[in-house]
């Protein structure tokens, strides 16, 4: 945590060997969230591209160095909401239906992960992420209170709400439970 | 779950094992009698065992994607473009912007025509349009070959003082040699450097981004040929200033070309 302390402040000072290290520590969990907000492997690939070189021209924004990684995973936030919402109405007119989930079959390791991701794709970007950041990213409430902007207890309602409907996708999916 | 709503939240928080032990009692003897939310729990609990239990391979090649885009001169000088600098989406503009282009590129070209006829004494190895930038990437060849690129006495600054910005450009760059043991053993590799070129031209700070394969002689002989460089600083309204630059050394073990350059790309 030290090091990477370190790295975040020569990074906010502009020196490229800091990103570059940066940038292989936060790759992956950059490349996940991206992946599971944006459902396949080029739009994920294109996320972590463009959320590094946004970090990299806007390194001077980062005031406080001990933040970094809620920092980054605010500018992938962006990225993120903003693709969605400009592929929402691309869904519906493709399909006809928003119903159709927006994953990869291939891309699951088994059924219940890709009943999961199905139901995921099926919730509004906003509900979608905060159960990606909460679930999967396994972030605390504070960070992601920072990460989207949002208050904390806003972050507790949104998050509730979202899990509820997560559930409501489910169970018309016919989720099986845990015996 | 409408009757439910008071202990909504807190099933949430033992959800995220945020509940203390007296609430915890409390959510356990309802979701005894709640088939409902028995189920919710049940439900949010596997999603949790499912999103830690799932790994999403990351795929290498985002890594030469990402740092060749990263080091691009253009992508990068165009997004640091302010706004208010950037073409207008007018067709008038566009046109201007087009034909000017056209002039920069006669003018040029005539230009570098006449260097090559020994009308003009050269003053940049690699041309003094900003549009040099745009070049490929030029590979270095091993050995036996023509030196590279002598020296330029430039006088950069009065050429571009009128602009209000202007990147750095490379008066004198050094070659790289080619290591011995590296040639003998068939062996190529890439190195991606970052240096701070100062306002006097000189780089400073020069730092290994990355080198492909690690082959320690390939980044000393880059780290070398780099500091040996002289550029042009950058100039802003005129005045020279630091800037970086980023600089991309290839080394292709083939013995029977000249030995020649390599590829840079700036900020």
């Amino acid at each position: 945590m030290t090091q990477e302390l370190e790295l975040a402040s020569r990074f906010s000072a502009g020196e490229a060997a800091a990103f570059v290290a940066l940038y292989h520590a936060h790759k992956k969990a950059i490349y996940a969230f991206c992946f599971r907000l944006l459902g396949d492997k080029d739009s994920a690939m294109d996320g972590v591209q463009e959320v590094f070189l946004r970090a990299w021209e806007n390194h001077r924004q980062l005031r406080d160095p001990a933040r970094f990684r809620s920092w980054l995973f605010s500018i992938a936030h962006h990225y993120c909401l903003t693709s969605m919402r400009r592929r929402i109405p691309l869904w519906k007119g493709a399909q006809g239906t928003a119903d159709e989930p927006a994953v990869d079959p291939a891309d699951s390791r088994d059924e219940e992960l890709q009943l999961l991701q199905a139901a995921l794709a099926r919730l509004q970007p906003e509900d979608r992420e905060l159960v990606v950041l909460r679930e999967f990213q396994q972030l605390h409430y504070q960070e992601i209170a920072a990460i989207t902007g949002m208050t904390l207890s806003a972050v507790r309602s949104r998050l509730h709400r979202a899990r509820h409907r997560l559930f409501d996708i489910l169970k018309k999916l016919s989720f099986t439970e845990i015996k | 779950m409408k009757a439910c709503t008071e202990m909504c939240g807190r099933i949430d928080r033992w959800i995220d094992d945020e509940l203390d032990a007296a609430d915890e009692l409390a959510v356990l003897i309802h979701l005894a009698d709640c088939s409902e939310c028995r189920r919710y729990f049940r439900s949010m609990k596997k999603i949790a065992r499912l999103a830690r239990r799932e790994e999403i391979e990351f795929p290498q090649e985002i890594d030469q994607r990402f740092l060749l885009r990263w080091s691009k001169p253009e992508s990068r000088a165009g997004r640091e473009v302010p706004l208010w600098r950037r073409p207008a989406p007018v067709p008038a503009f566009a046109l201007a912007a087009l034909i000017l282009l056209l002039l920069v590129t006669v003018f040029f070209s005539g230009r570098y025509l006449e260097q090559r006829n020994g009308a003009v004494p050269p003053s940049l190895p690699f041309g003094s349009s900003p549009l040099a930038y745009e070049l490929p990437p030029l590979d270095i060849w091993s050995s036996e070959g023509p030196a590279a690129p002598a020296h330029a006495g430039a006088s950069a600054a009065d050429e571009m003082a009128a602009a209000p910005f202007r990147s750095p450009r490379p008066l004198y760059l050094a070659t790289p040699a080619f290591p011995a043991r590296a040639r003998e053993q068939g062996l190529e590799g890439e190195v991606l450097l970052a240096a701070l070129i100062d306002a006097e031209g000189h780089p400073a700070n020069v730092q290994v981004l990355q080198n492909i394969p690690a082959i320690k002689e390939f980044a000393e002989q880059a780290v070398t040929a780099l500091t040996q460089s002289r550029f042009a600083p950058s100039l802003q309204y005129g005045r020279p200033v630091p800037s970086r630059v980023f600089i991309a050394y290839r080394f292709h073990n083939e013995r029977t070309s000249p030995l020649q350059e390599f590829a840079r790309q700036f900020i």
